[in-house]
């Protein structure tokens, strides 16, 4: 039944087909992307970008790069360049060089790969940050890169809440989510699930990119680098700060290629309905497939490879806590069958992995 | 977490004591890189065993 969810994984990235990656592609990039017109003009600003510059894609794009939202790169060695390129065509396999962005709240170290799009007079720069340092005292005010308040400012009189870093967010009630159960119970009751997991994915490749910042703004470390540990607490610390519950990490069955993933309190389970059957018992219920689509999006990410996590046991179904299994992609169909057929729990699904036989595939 | 509109403390700066939320790993594994902590999983499932597998896997994994 879910086999089409994650249907939608990134191609491996190739800079000269940039301009045909669609916007939520870029987002999952784990580096800046800014799209220029031959002026300067900025077309295309992604996720990552975004969160480095603490800039909101809605407020940079339209205004030009390097006299209103970067005029730290209104140097030779920034905008000469770029203009060079441009007056050359931007044919050829593209530039390269280092720089030095400068904000109010740091600097940042990049390096910068500027390129053409194929079929348009469109300009990529691609934005890899490899240091970031506190703010330099010594650099000219008017030289620093904008601040979301000063492009946009009073936005809170038109109902937009930023929080520290100035990514936009909405202060939601969980009800909210008993409410798109409800909707997706009447208008989809048999299909939702492929929905909310894939929307997980999706929101897990963007929780990635988040956290791949703050691992770089806080220890100049890719989240690959950082102690198995400190990942942990890192993405549990993202679900359990923004109210989604408490996440555990078991590595208790990795021999089996197994990750076992609980989740106290869950939000989506708490505004489940709950449903019982004839007996008084619970109905096996599982509802925090978005949550498990988010695991799999973000953890796919981290460890380099397709990982797909599904929920095996659900408060709403009457468990402790919500259960989640990570494994292999390939390897879901098994946890899928076994779950329609009405397995619930960890050790259930690790018995039938265990039965499952190696595919002849997975072996080459 | 409650909102005043324009301002929230950031989640990623906030550091709560939640304790561990890790188990069933030692510390010096948890203390590897997590790429490569992660790389060391078998996440297609254990090697199979010889001596139960049809002809085909077998042939495959040989």
């Amino acid at each position: 039944m879910l086999d089409l969810a994650e249907a939608s994984s990134p191609a491996p990235f190739d800079p000269r087909f940039i301009d045909d990656r669609a916007d939520d592609e870029l987002d999952a990039l784990p580096f800046g992307v800014i799209c220029l017109d031959d002026e300067g003009t900025i077309l295309r600003y992604n996720l990552y970008e975004s969160r480095f510059a603490r800039l909101d894609r809605n407020t940079v794009i339209g205004r030009n790069f390097f006299a209103e939202v970067a005029p730290c790169t209104r140097t030779e060695d920034f905008e000469g360049r770029f203009r060079s390129f441009v007056a050359d065509g931007g044919h050829g396999s593209g530039l390269r060089f280092d720089f030095l962005f400068d904000f109010k709240f740091g600097a940042q170290y990049v390096a910068i790969e500027l390129c053409r799009a194929a079929s348009a007079p469109r300009y990529y720069l691609l934005v890899n940050r490899t240091k970031v340092i506190g703010p330099r005292p010594s650099f000219p005010v008017e030289l620093l890169a904008a601040e979301q308040a000063v492009l946009a400012p009073d936005e809170s009189r038109h109902g937009v809440l930023r929080d520290n870093l100035e990514r936009r967010f909405v202060d939601a009630p969980a009800s909210l989510f008993g409410a798109l159960r409800a909707a997706c119970d009447r208008l989809a009751p048999e299909s939702w699930q492929l929905f909310a997991t894939e929307w997980g994915v999706q929101w897990g490749r963007r929780a990635a990119v988040d956290l791949e910042a703050s691992a770089l703004e806080k220890s100049d470390l890719s989240l690959r680098e950082l102690s198995m540990r400190e990942l942990a607490s890192l993405v549990a610390g993202y679900l359990l700060e923004r109210g989604w519950g408490l996440p555990t990490f078991d590595f208790g069955a990795m021999v089996e290629g197994v990750l076992r993933v609980d989740l106290e309190r869950s939000a989506l389970a708490e505004a489940a309905p709950r449903r019982l059957r004839a007996d008084g018992t619970p109905r096996p219920e599982l509802a925090c497939h978005l949550v498990a689509g988010c695991f799999s999006g973000l953890l796919s990410s981290i460890a380099g490879r397709r990982l797909a996590a599904r929920e095996v046991a659900c408060i709403a179904g009457g468990a402790p806590v919500c259960s989640f299994v990570v494994v292999a992609h390939e390897r879901r169909a098994v946890i899928d069958a076994a779950i329609r057929e009405g397995t619930r729990g960890v050790e259930p699904i690790r018995a039938a992995l265990r039965r499952a036989p190696r595919s002849v595939e997975s072996l080459r | 977490m409650s909102a005043s509109p324009g301002e929230r403390p950031c989640p990623d700066d906030e550091v709560p004591d939640r304790g561990s939320v890790t188990r069933g790993a030692s510390k010096e594994a948890l203390d590897r890189p997590a790429g490569d902590f992660l790389a060391a999983i078998p996440w297609d499932g254990p090697s199979p065993n010889p001596d139960t597998l049809d002809g085909p896997t077998f042939l495959a994994w040989l």
